[in-house]
């Protein structure tokens, strides 16, 4: 039975999340605040970690940077409170394996924790694995995308893509093997995801293919899930 | 015309009127040509124009004070409101933030008592659901709000006619809404609408939001009509109702976020559309007026750059 370590500072979360955990299967310990994760990190040695970002004395960011720091590469998904783009995307930068908004839907939550521990065992089983999301060029292939110059790159030459579609291909790219939602990627590239009808990520799917030549037929990178979102599906490698 | 605008012109002819009412009754003998000012003596028309000069000038100042008065005042207004503006956006941004932590814990221990033996249809249990589901929807869009600004524009020429229909499309989506009738009717003659400047993705919200409005305070066998034409080199999208109306004393608050009108609080909503709808239009340099008549119905004027117009 796969172990979580949830932290958070509300006790009527934790009261509540961790019998619906345990009824999805995972064994659950709990924790307050940063210090008391980075103990049981080393002492109770869970498969992934869940933390919530504002939490008093040692905040969601700062405990998941001492334990990349310790080389703890342990599976973290980071539950994030502001939300802006901005923030979202300093949570991967800084080694999240994935994060989730609150409020969120309690089987979204746990949907995102099978996810990342399919993932983490696909690339060698290892919690000890690096994520991709704490490298800054993500290699898949002849492609390969610099997350901060914001440049994606076909064999050596640079392609031209607007940043939604640059968004949409890194996020696909940090859940290769994973089938992403419409509804997800609006949410997680577009922001003020509510409103827009999932027409605006079929629209930039067509640009990446149209840019990454990638047949929707046979693909190389772009899957079409029919019905329900679209998968990277080559082998994602992150560089320095 | 008002006595304001006369000013002026009455600063600019003063000299010329004085100089040319001494000249002539210089002229005519009625006037000597110098007098005595004082120990001094003077030429007539000399002081006629000096005198109007003077008059003039001062006339010059006192426009000249009020311009400035006027432009500082709409200056201090504008700025006014700006702050306004950012002090009622960090208000939200805060609501936003305190709301997310009870409701995710409302959300999960709805979910576990759903999940118990015998409690999966509890009616009650539904109800509170459905309730924190409108609470979430409220919290979502007053960060979307936030995050319009925060996210650059992606501006590309833009054909509205497919905005428009993708609009139309998602707003006229739900069953209940199926005996509206809606017309959209797009400019073709004498020539095409050429293409907006602009976020396609927002415009889709844009024109979604103002269309669900539209739809949403039309009674059933009710006429949505969307008319999109160029209109002084810009594009004029209109979004015309048959609905209830918006009472004139809400007129002035449609664009404030979470206020709803006094006719509209039974009828589902965040209160956020019209904000959202007035940000997006902004962000392209454009403009927004509802005109409206309670019991008749409500058009909302967007007015857009084209795809040719260099200033957005």
């Amino acid at each position: 039975m796969p172990k979580l370590l949830i932290a958070d500072d509300e006790a009527d979360l934790l009261a509540e999340l961790q019998p619906l955990l345990e009824r999805a299967g995972f064994d659950v310990v709990t924790a307050g605040d940063g210090q008391q994760v980075l103990d049981l990190a080393a002492t109770a040695r869970p498969d992934l970690i869940i933390l919530d970002v504002l939490m008093p004395r040692l905040n969601g960011r700062e405990t998941l940077r001492r334990l990349r720091q310790r080389n703890d590469w342990t599976p973290v998904i980071l539950l994030t409170q502001v939300g802006t783009p901005a923030e979202r995307a300093m949570s991967l930068q800084e080694g999240a394996d994935d994060y989730l908004n609150k409020p969120f839907e309690p089987m979204e939550l746990i949907a995102r924790v099978q996810a990342v521990l399919r993932r983490t065992a696909a690339v060698g089983g290892a919690a000890q694995q690096q994520p991709l999301s704490s490298f800054r060029r993500l290699v898949s292939g002849a492609l390969s995308l610099d997350r901060h110059t914001r440049q994606a790159s076909l064999n050596a030459h640079p392609l031209t893509l607007t940043a939604r579609a640059l968004g949409v291909l890194e996020f696909l790219m940090l859940h290769a093997g994973e089938t992403v939602a419409r509804d997800r990627l609006l949410d997680e590239v577009w922001g003020w995801a509510n409103a827009v009808e999932t027409r605006a990520v079929d629209i930039r799917i067509v640009e990446l293919r149209k840019a990454l030549d990638d047949d929707p037929a046979h693909p190389r990178f772009v899957q079409t899930v029919i019905g329900e979102g679209y998968c990277f599906v080559g082998r994602v490698e992150g560089g320095a | 015309m008002k006595a304001r605008a006369w000013l002026p012109l009455a600063a600019a002819g003063l000299p010329l009127v004085l100089g040319l009412a001494a000249s002539g009754l210089l002229q005519a003998g009625v006037l000597p040509n110098f007098v005595f000012v004082g120990r001094y003596h003077a030429d007539l028309a000399a002081l006629a124009s000096l005198a109007g000069l003077t008059l003039s000038l001062l006339l010059g100042a006192v426009i000249g004070v009020r311009g400035w008065a006027g432009w500082q005042l709409a200056r201090a207004r504008a700025a006014e409101q700006q702050t306004e503006a950012a002090a009622r956006r960090r208000f939200l941004q805060r609501l936003d933030h305190e709301l997310k932590n009870p409701l995710t814990v409302i959300r999960l221990g709805l979910t576990n008592l759903q999940q118990q033996p015998g409690l999966g249809q509890d009616p009650s249990l539904a109800r509170i659901g459905q309730q924190a589901q409108r609470l979430q929807k409220l919290v979502k869009d007053l960060r979307a709000l936030g995050e319009l600004e925060e996210h650059g524009l992606e501006r590309g020429a833009v054909p509205l006619a497919g905005v428009l229909d993708e609009a139309v499309a998602l707003a006229h989506s739900a069953p209940e809404r199926a005996d509206r009738v809606v017309n959209v009717d797009v400019q073709q003659v004498p020539w095409p609408l050429p293409p907006m400047l602009g976020d396609r993705d927002l415009l889709v919200v844009l024109f979604s939001n103002l269309m669900d409005n539209a739809f949403k305070f039309t009674p059933a066998g009710g006429r949505v009509a969307v008319r999109a034409t160029e209109d002084s080199r810009q594009a004029l999208i209109e979004v015309a109702d048959n609905g209830l109306g918006i009472p004139a004393a809400d007129l002035d608050h449609v664009y404030e976020e979470l206020y709803r009108a006094d006719n509209a609080r039974e009828i589902p909503g965040s209160g956020l559309g019209l904000a959202l709808a007035q940000r997006i239009v902004a962000l392209h340099h454009g403009a927004i007026a509802v005109r409206s008549r309670q019991g008749q119905g409500t058009v909302v004027s967007v007015r857009l750059p084209l795809a040719g117009d260099q200033r957005a």
